[in-house]
């Protein structure tokens, strides 16, 4: 090429555009919804799930006024996905992109399998529907016909990662079924192209070397229950010599000695008693070497709506849990590694494009999508509260039966019936509520609270719940100070 | 593009040729002084292919009238009184060069696109040039101007570069345009995508401010398209961001808009400018006068990212420049070839460590902290 040719092309090339060119003439709104704060400013929350907060009055000046937005706000609702000018179709793929990121690992396809191995239990806890104390194994305990059944029912579910738990009654009372179960699926588990994982639920009261040996062989996980310190933990979970909380410690330590902690995790239940006490049982976590806890509300189904110790109403869980929340932080500060499990999961909603499968926090709900419970008689259910309320009589939430197959029990009209209440997408409130992509559908809890699968949310305990820690942990980590950050690590 | 030679007298040419010929140095004679009148300072003999005419292979010799490092295995590319290095055994930073054309036209490039068809001669180098390149080799980078505008060509040199070396990683600068639409069914016939790094610029969570920087309508969706794609078929994938004055305006909005929007990618480099090409013209617009702001802004953009654990860089800053405890994030980015010290640097402690400048970035007389 001549030179001055080439001079030429360089200098149109050089005729550069200003920034109006590409700015596009209308700003075109996307779809978003929005909920006014406590101190009066604005949440807005898109359909990506990115949120806004604003001050009184912006979302009206969105809808009404756009004109009257300043630049930079305009980028921030541009960025976020709120607003475009450009057409919004050209954004289709990506919007396309983050809901399948949200959404992707929910198939009807339960990756946890929740076995019932039987209903005897040395403990009498207070706020237990199932549980048996008896030694008659006929009558409570899955045979090893049924395990049989079971075991074909897991190979043949679609999901090749799999959890499998084994729960109670007291789990490790029926231990030769543990073994027996976990050998049968590991031994067919390459040949049916699955990966398994397996989970214990034991009290922890009377747990041998034995047993141990045979869980770390096999990375058996153990999950066990601690509800803080002894006068509260042994105030509900009642064992015949009144010593469930020194149990759980030596067990622990023989845990520690000829295995590892790392595969231990406890769970809190907590009691109209734990409501007084959050540092205490925080502290108690912290002693025995936890770096993770729980803060939940106990479920409030079937007998345990009538019983004293165990009821209590939302403003109490809340106070709870706030002091509970900011004792954590508190002790973060102090260079404690100690995480609570309910905020991380709704952080991970609020930070992140993904989020975990927490059953009880997803839309659709986990119930029957993610997880089955397999119980001692050979019915299946769509949760573990499901088999609890059927206990009550009340069989909602039974979707089939061992002798079934997959086919035969998604098709029928209890999963139906679970399936198409299991949306916040399409509950009327729900879908127009700015926390819904922080937050997930609950049928259980409002077939048990409401007798309406549906549910409604004026009402709502678990609605009012979720829409206290959502706004509550978003007031938190935009405050930007080093509690912020603590919460924000909390992520991974 | 690299060091030029200019050639002295040519002895035993191959026949007749008016373009391309790529020439591998088999040896190399330093310090010939003089040869017929003229001052000459190296011989190389050289194997050489006429590329357009793939079975010429001749061998021959070149006098060069500089000193310079040239090495055996060094590959040229033959004009008639000029020769260029195209890849430099020395060199861990070898690049081949797909293409002058661009669909973009950055307000800072620094290497400004020209309208000129060389994608087939391109090809036919680069093709003959992989050939001789050595046996073993773990990287190589594609640059350009935009190199999805060589189209099969591209897909015809990558499967070439991992069929010769299985283990090689391939970064590719590209501004991500094309792979939404022209490119995406050549993505599908790369045979090796998780060897290939699509090093992509985002320069704002703003789309029209984006389009602005790289003068290109749409091109932020175009590009969001691409990386997804990219993403989805296999390959790793790199966010790079030259910092200035519009980049670093919104850089923590951009952060966090990547960690919401691009999760999957491997890799974010945040780039010193470099003071070349178009940068020049737009000085005023956007060299970045506010320090503070610039370490403030870059500090907490590293923090969101590497709170997500995504991997963090940056590039074509020298170490004193920049706070301690950003230090660890800085990397030895510039290639040699364009690649100077200031004269201060030489009593650093840590100049080995360091990126330096570009050799051109030295004209805007920094100042440089010995550590």
């Amino acid at each position: 090429m001549v030179r001055a040719d080439l001079n030429i092309i360089r200098k149109e090339f050089r005729a550069f555009k200003g920034v109006e060119h590409y700015r596009g003439e209308f700003l075109h709104l996307l779809p978003f919804n929005f909920h006014r704060l406590k101190d009066e400013r604005e949440l807005l929350t898109s359909i990506t799930g990115d949120y806004i907060i604003a001050e009184a009055g912006s979302v009206d000046k969105i809808i009404n006024h756009r004109s009257t937005l300043d630049e930079p706000f305009i980028h921030d609702l541009i960025a976020g996905h709120f607003v475009s000018y450009n057409p919004p179709a050209e954004q289709i793929d990506i919007l396309a992109n983050r809901l399948r990121t949200k959404k992707g690992l929910y198939e009807i396809k339960p990756a946890l399998h929740i076995i019932v191995l039987t209903l005897r239990c040395d403990h009498t806890c207070s706020y237990c529907q199932v549980s048996r104390v008896t030694e008659n194994k006929t009558d409570y305990d899955l045979s090893k016909d049924q395990l049989n059944l079971i075991i074909e029912k897991i190979l043949d579910s679609q999901e090749s990662s799999i959890t499998v738990e084994f729960q109670g009654g007291e789990s490790l009372l029926a231990f030769d079924n543990i073994i027996y179960t976990v050998e049968a699926l590991k031994e067919r588990a390459t040949v049916r192209n699955k990966k398994f994982k397996f989970v214990t639920c034991t009290n922890l009261s009377k747990i041998t070397k034995d047993q141990i040996a045979f869980l770390k062989e096999n990375t058996i996980a153990i999950s066990s229950s601690l509800d803080g310190p002894e006068f509260i933990h042994n105030s509900i979970r009642h064992i015949k010599t009144r010593d469930s909380h020194q149990r759980l410690l030596s067990s622990l330590s023989i845990i520690d000695e000829v295995w590892s902690r790392d595969y231990v995790d406890v769970l809190m239940t907590t009691s109209r008693l734990s409501l007084k006490h959050p540092k205490e049982i925080i502290d108690e976590y912290i002693r025995l070497g936890f770096r993770s806890i729980f803060l939940r509300p106990i479920s409030p189904y079937g007998f345990a709506l009538r019983l004293e110790s165990i009821n209590y109403g939302s403003e109490d869980f809340f106070e709870f849990y706030q002091i509970g929340l900011e004792y954590i932080l508190e002790k973060c500060k102090h260079g404690f590694d100690l995480r609570e499990q309910y905020a991380c999961i709704v952080l991970k909603k609020i930070l992140t494009p993904f989020q975990d499968n927490y059953v009880d926090l997803m839309s659709p709900s986990g119930s029957m999508t993610r997880v089955v419970v397999y119980d001692y008689d050979g019915n299946i259910y769509a949760s573990d509260e499901g088999r609890m309320l059927a206990q009550n009589r009340d069989f909602t939430f039974q979707i089939g039966n061992i002798n079934q197959s997959w086919k035969e029990i998604y098709q029928n009209n209890s999963s139906r019936n679970i399936l198409s209440h299991s949306f916040t997408e399409l509950h009327a409130a729900c879908s127009n509520c700015a926390l819904e992509p922080y937050c997930g559908s609950d049928p259980i809890h409002h077939h048990a609270t409401q007798f309406d699968i549906y549910g409604n949310m004026n009402d709502s305990t678990f609605c009012k719940r979720s829409k206290f820690i959502i706004e509550y942990l978003i007031s938190l980590i935009e405050k930007g100070d080093e509690n912020s950050e603590i919460l924000r690590s909390w992520i991974h | 593009m690299k060091s030029q030679l200019n050639l002295s007298t040519q002895l035993a040419w191959p026949s007749q040729y008016d373009e391309s010929i790529v020439a591998r140095v088999t040896s190399v004679i330093d310090d010939i002084i003089s040869l017929s009148g003229q001052k000459i300072y190296s011989k190389l003999s050289v194997d050489c292919i006429v590329t357009h005419n793939s079975n010429s292979n001749n061998n021959g010799s070149i006098y060069i009238k500089e000193k310079l490092d040239i090495y055996e295995g060094d590959i040229l590319f033959l004009g008639l009184k000029q020769a260029r290095v195209i890849f430099s055994v020395q060199s861990k930073t070898n690049s081949i060069f797909a293409t002058v054309r661009c669909n973009s036209n950055c307000l800072m490039c620094s290497q400004p696109p020209l309208e000129h068809d060389d994608l087939d001669e391109n090809l036919a180098i680069w093709d003959t040039a992989i050939d001789y390149m050595p046996e073993n080799m773990d990287y190589i980078g594609i640059t350009g101007g935009e190199p999805t505008i060589l189209g099969i060509r591209l897909t015809q040199l990558l499967n070439k570069l991992t069929t010769k070396y299985p283990n090689i990683l391939i970064d590719i600068l590209s501004n991500g345009r094309r792979l939404s639409v022209q490119y995406l069914s050549e993505l599908h016939r790369i045979h090796k995508p998780y060897n290939i790094k699509w090093c992509i610029p985002i320069y704002s969570d703003v789309d029209y401010i984006h389009d602005y920087i790289v003068q290109g309508n749409n091109a932020f969706w175009q590009t969001t398209r691409g990386l997804s794609q990219v993403y989805s078929a296999g390959f790793q994938s790199e966010i790079r961001i030259v910092l200035h004055t519009l980049s670093l305006a919104r850089l923590e909005q951009l952060a966090k808009y990547i960690t919401l929007n691009y999760p999957y990618v491997n890799h974010v480099a945040l780039m010193g400018l470099e003071n070349i090409g178009y940068t020049l013209y737009h000085n005023k617009l956007l060299t970045i006068d506010n320090y503070e702001d610039y370490i403030y802004k870059v500090s907490k953009a590293i923090i969101i990212l590497r709170n997500f654990n995504i991997n963090v860089s940056l590039y074509n800053i020298p170490l004193c420049h920049v706070p301690e405890e950003l230090r660890e994030y800085c990397r030895k980015s510039i290639s040699e070839w364009k690649n100077s010290y200031h004269s201060d640097c030489h009593s650093c402690s840590k100049i080995n460590e360091c990126a330096g400048f570009f050799t051109w970035n030295l004209k805007l007389n920094p100042i440089v902290y010995p550590i």
